[in-house]
């Protein structure tokens, strides 16, 4: 006899943005497609869908995540930081106003997810230097830049936090 | 959008996840990079195992007991006693996006099993024992693990004399090698490891502790069937990478 639970919507409970959530969700329903079309939070962005590019990178329960690649049901009882709520009261925080000061965005569609994966990174790795910044940005794929600028400008947020 | 998916069961233990797990069009996940990645329309129901498994990594005195939910980034970032610390490159060098590497686990990747990662081609030279859950919970090592069931924990006994290597050879740094060697020599045995782009991993164990001309040879006749030729070159090329390889990874496990 089994006892797990089978059901086709997922009454899903989340923190997002600091704000709690309680939606009901279909279960295919990826993470991406649950903040850009239910939450209309449009930072995370989709490219590849494969996990590739980076662009849909948002924070979950503080670590860095594709978010095309998990199930909105995953994420019950966790919390997402996007984009949207990295800003605080005052502005940008640092890491957003290092890739202005330092010229790091072009297009600007890989940024969103750059920014979050350089915000979980900063915190464990406070004085990075390049090569580790580098290797940090690994799965976050420009193909403006040229990674430079982009490079620059966490170096700088690493140097003035 | 993996518009197959109509179920994502809850189970209550991990042994009801194996069980559920037998069921036609179910599988279980773990992270889920590469399930969600592949998308496959015959899959209709997840089990997710992340809320059974431990996600720690605990030293004992002659132990490393890694919980199967413990993500690959944890595995980088880990502070390894000092034979263990290729298994962080390793691991690293497996998956490049950071990402990534917070999302996929040790048990998924041990599940998965890629012939090009070098973290599990590093694993299978270690060998470390398996807790393995199905009707019961049995224990078994990597080598012989034939993929059933489902793996609660890892236990890689820590041995002062133990050494590790491991050569990869890829276009790029961040790319797959298309050949991978691994080495592992503790007290009197040594394993050696090939694989990268083959249709096997291939596994030998000598009863010495040092890979000279006759064990090379050994490996060489054991492991060339399971080259495969790619755009990085024929088998008759990678045959010699082989030899090239084997050779370095003689001396290094040696000096």
């Amino acid at each position: 006899m089994l006892h797990a639970e089978k059901t086709e919507w997922f009454e899903l409970e989340v923190t997002v943005n600091g704000q709690k959530i309680k939606q009901a969700i279909p279960m295919h329903l990826r993470l991406l497609d649950f903040l850009r079309e239910t939450l209309r939070l449009t930072g995370a962005k989709e490219v590849c869908g494969e996990g590739e590019c980076g662009a849909c990178t948002i924070l979950l329960n503080g670590k860095a995540v594709n978010s095309c690649l998990i199930f909105a049901a995953e994420s019950h009882g966790g919390t997402i930081l996007t984009i949207e709520g990295l800003q605080t009261a005052s502005g940008l925080n640092d890491v957003q106003q290092s890739f202005i000061d330092d010229h790091a965005v072009q297009c600007g569609y890989c940024i969103p997810g750059m920014i979050l994966s350089v915000e979980e990174f900063l915190k464990h790795s406070p004085h990075p230097d390049r090569e580790k910044i580098r290797h940090a940005l690994a799965g976050n794929i420009c193909r403006c830049t040229g990674y430079q600028k982009v490079v620059d400008a966490v170096e700088n947020t690493a140097k003035k936090r | 959008m993996w518009s197959s998916i109509d179920t994502i069961h809850k189970p209550t233990s991990l042994t009801e996840a194996w069980e559920l797990s037998q069921t036609p069009g179910t599988t279980v996940i773990c992270g889920g990079t590469y399930l969600a990645a592949e998308r496959d329309p015959a899959i209709t129901g997840l089990i997710p195992l992340n809320a059974h498994l431990s996600h720690r990594i605990t030293r004992g005195k002659s132990t490393l007991s890694i919980g199967a939910g413990v993500d690959v980034d944890n595995l980088v970032s880990f502070n390894w006693p000092s034979p263990f610390q290729p298994l962080a490159e390793a691991a690293r060098q497996s998956c490049p996006s950071a990402n990534i590497r917070n999302q996929r686990s040790i048990g998924g990747e041990l599940g998965a099993s890629r012939f090009n990662s070098e973290l599990i081609i590093l694993l299978h030279a270690l060998n470390p024992q398996l807790k393995i859950v199905q009707a019961q919970e049995s224990t078994e090592y990597l080598v012989e693990w034939n993929g059933d069931g489902i793996i609660r924990e890892m236990a890689l006994e820590i041995a002062p004399e133990i050494r590790m290597e491991y050569l990869r050879f890829a276009p790029i740094p961040s790319a797959a090698p298309f050949l991978c060697v691994a080495g592992v020599t503790a007290g009197a045995g040594c394993r050696i490891v090939v694989g990268g782009n083959v249709n096997s991993l291939r596994v030998l164990e000598f009863d010495t502790n040092t890979l000279g001309v006759e064990q090379q040879g050994l490996v060489l006749e054991h492991a060339e069937d399971t080259l495969l030729a790619d755009h990085f070159g024929g088998v008759a090329y990678k045959r010699k990478l082989l030899v090239t390889a084997l050779r370095r990874l003689g001396k290094a496990l040696c000096t």
